[in-house]
């Protein structure tokens, strides 16, 4: 319950930071934000993180259109996956080849 | 002497135009200090080059640092998004116009390979990747 809490909190600046217009927000500074957010999300406990994880496909159903695509993409996008994975090699690399095969 | 009178002087550029921008995002955070430790940086200031688009205005970029001729972009961690992809683009456009290198500088060797495998995928050639511990 508390984790889906977090992740709509979450959900709301991922759409704010990826979304706003220019003028409103300066675009170097966004990519800023998200990169200190991808960081602090990666160092979460592993546990709490599986759940935010999980609860972001269910919370982007609140959304449509492009910012429903944005809170889909948090996982993908952050490296979420990648750090819940970081001591299995085997699941890090079908990552990889995942990212690969996107481009 | 013949030699000499066909020679013609090298070309010699203007040094970069750095411009300063007053930092807006503040923060205690460890990240912010990470971004604040670029060399050649100025706290609560970040370095800009200006862009020419392609319509013909101007717009800054802005990095984190100087070293020479290279642009410092402290990045606490890579993220996979179209807008960190459209500032990719952005800035090694704006380090071409001003013929200078950017660097990537990463806290760690797994963001160091997030990172050049993203600039590889989008065949960017003039940003390279730099592990610094924070």
């Amino acid at each position: 319950m508390i984790a889906m809490q977090v992740a709509e909190i979450i959900a709301q600046y991922v759409v704010f930071l990826e979304l706003t217009d220019e003028e409103d927000l300066n675009l170097d500074t966004a990519v800023k934000m998200m990169e200190a957010l991808a960081g602090q999300l990666q160092e979460m406990d592993k546990g709490f993180l599986r759940e935010l994880v999980n609860a972001f496909p269910i919370i982007a159903e609140q959304y449509s259109g492009e910012a429903q695509e944005v809170v889909r993409g948090i996982a993908y996008g952050y490296y979420l996956e990648d750090a819940l994975a970081a001591d299995d090699p085997v699941k890090l690399a079908a990552l990889e080849a995942l990212r690969d095969a996107k481009g | 002497m013949r030699q000499l009178r066909i020679a013609r002087p090298r070309t010699t550029f203007d040094p970069p135009q750095i411009g300063w921008v007053k930092e807006a995002t503040k923060s205690e955070k460890p990240w912010k200090s990470y971004n604040d430790t670029a060399p050649g940086a100025r706290a609560g200031q970040a370095p800009t080059l200006m862009r020419t688009t392609a319509d013909g205005s101007k717009r800054p970029v802005k990095f984190d640092g100087i070293q020479g001729d290279y642009m410092i972009d402290l990045k606490s961690s890579v993220v996979n998004r179209p807008r960190a992809g459209a500032q990719i683009l952005r800035q090694s456009e704006v380090l071409a116009q001003h013929r200078l290198i950017g660097t990537w500088e990463v806290p760690t060797p797994v963001q160091k390979a997030k990172a050049l495998k993203l600039l590889k995928q989008m065949s960017i050639t003039n940003i390279h990747g730099k592990v610094v511990k924070p």
